[in-house]
């Protein structure tokens, strides 16, 4: 006859069947943790998952306390226990008696590596695609949840800077928060020059999306410079990576997305100072030339002038006599030296050693008898003057 | 109003500002040049000045209506 059971009986069954298989019992299992409750009981409830199952988990209060870490949603675990069945839910379960976190790359972690190394080949990473960010960006984007703290932190920031501020709304975290921000961030193109995308801190599986390509190619193919600030100073997710540049925090973002306003103030300041002086100081260059130009027509320059003709005058006279000076005595010098030539050939020195000289009237020597005649007038030159004589007698020299 | 254009541009109007000083410190300009530069450039400066005193925001959603009180 067939056996009826009644259904404590069966999960009864279940149970010994469960707890009597040794592939069951003393395991260790990995995954992740998901929807964790600690009861007031002191015991623990949650789920272990890895990417396409999950169990129910237990940790009585008894095992729990030796834990020495917090139990938390999305890490990484491997849980020592046995698997059992909940009898009065029917529910199967994991009754986990030691635990120990993942220090091995979890898969979530593995997914992460993968992606990423896939977007480095692509060169989502590359430090020369990244972009400046504009000094005065005229319209900013923000991509972020509208209720979120992060976007109030970035709003006081940027909110005093005069600039059109876009907030293009996503659901952050969560099922579809994915393609939320990535189309959110798709939304601003061609509206802004500089894109905020933003969310407050959490817990990994909170940035999860963060992670994830869609986001990742969102803001690889961005056209302004993309500042990411998600989570907290110490969480790096893709999203950071593919940024132009990465914020510690919503407020650094607003910080970096603006220039800061006194400092512009400031410079302004500055250059209406330059301007005004240089002004200044090219009107004054035209009154100082003015002024010299003033000072070169006046009369006293041109009395000036004059003295200094006369003065050069005056020197070029000076110069001119003295040279002429220097020709006449020079002259002179000649002219003695001259004549103490003239002297050597000179009959004078003759004469004065008593000689004379005699000559017609005519002035001819008369060098014997048969130059003169008798009775005729002769000249005698001696050394201290003339003697006219007349011939009496000849005698001529045998 | 010029003033409240959305088309001013900052940073045109820094870059600008600059380069009028620089050109004016060279002291190389014509009288009339230089006025005139100055001019335009105290202008800028105003310019300048006034729209970044311009607290007013100009905050717009995308999609959906903005949480009150956001700045």
């Amino acid at each position: 006859m067939t056996q009826i059971f009644t259904v404590t009986e069966l999960n009864l069954r279940i149970r010994n069947r469960l707890e009597s298989d040794l592939h069951l019992r003393d395991i260790w299992i990995q995954g992740e943790l998901s929807n964790v409750v600690n009861h007031r009981s002191g015991h623990r409830y949650f789920t272990l998952k890895d990417r396409e199952c999950q169990i129910s988990c237990i940790l009585f209060r008894n095992h729990g306390m030796r834990l020495d870490f917090e139990l938390k949603d999305g890490l990484n675990v491997q849980i020592f226990g046995d698997v059992s069945i909940y009898g009065i839910k029917g529910q199967l379960q994991l009754v986990a008696r030691g635990m120990r976190l993942d220090s091995g790359l979890g898969l979530r972690h593995l997914e992460f590596e993968q992606l990423k190394q896939k977007l480095s080949i692509e060169g989502f990473f590359d430090l020369e695609r990244k972009r400046t960010l504009p000094i005065y960006p005229r319209s900013i984007g923000i991509v972020t949840s509208p209720d979120g703290a992060a976007l109030r932190d970035v709003l006081r920031i940027i909110g005093f800077y005069p600039a059109k501020i876009i907030i293009s709304p996503a659901k952050v975290q969560g099922e579809g928060s994915e393609e939320s921000i990535a189309s959110a961030i798709k939304a601003l193109n061609s509206k802004t020059n500089v894109v905020i995308v933003c969310r407050g801190g959490g817990s990994d599986e909170d940035l999860w999306s963060f992670n994830s390509e869609a986001v990742a190619r969102a803001i690889f193919e961005c056209d302004a410079p993309v500042i990411s600030a998600i989570g907290h100073e110490t969480d790096f997710t893709i999203a950071d990576f593919v940024a132009d540049i990465r914020a510690p925090t919503p407020t650094a973002a607003g910080e970096m997305a603006v220039p800061d306003l006194d400092e512009i103030k400031q410079n302004l300041c500055l250059l209406e100072t330059r301007i005004i002086r240089s002004l200044r100081s090219s009107l004054e260059r035209r009154q100082n030339k003015l002024d010299y130009l003033t000072l070169s027509f006046s009369a006293r320059r041109m009395y000036a002038l004059l003295t200094d003709y006369n003065q050069n005058l005056a020197y070029i006279g000076e110069r001119l006599e003295s040279a002429e000076k220097g020709i006449i005595m020079t002259l002179r010098q000649r002219l003695e030296i001259l004549e103490s030539c003239l002297a050597a050939v000179s009959p004078l020195a003759t004469l004065s050693r008593g000689y004379a000289i005699a000559m017609s009237l005519e002035g001819k020597l008369i060098l014997g008898p048969n130059d003169v005649i008798p009775g005729e007038i002769l000249k005698l030159l001696l050394l201290h003057g003339r003697l006219n004589c007349m011939v009496l007698d000849e005698e001529k020299l045998k | 109003m010029l003033l409240l254009d959305d088309e001013f541009n900052l940073e045109q109007a820094m870059e600008d500002l600059e380069k009028i000083v620089r050109e004016l410190e060279t002291g190389k300009l014509p009288l009339e040049e230089s006025l005139a530069l100055f001019e335009q450039g105290i202008r800028l400066i105003r310019l300048c000045s006034i729209n970044l005193d311009m607290a007013e925001q100009r905050i717009e959603s995308l999609t959906g209506k903005l949480p009150e009180g956001l700045c």
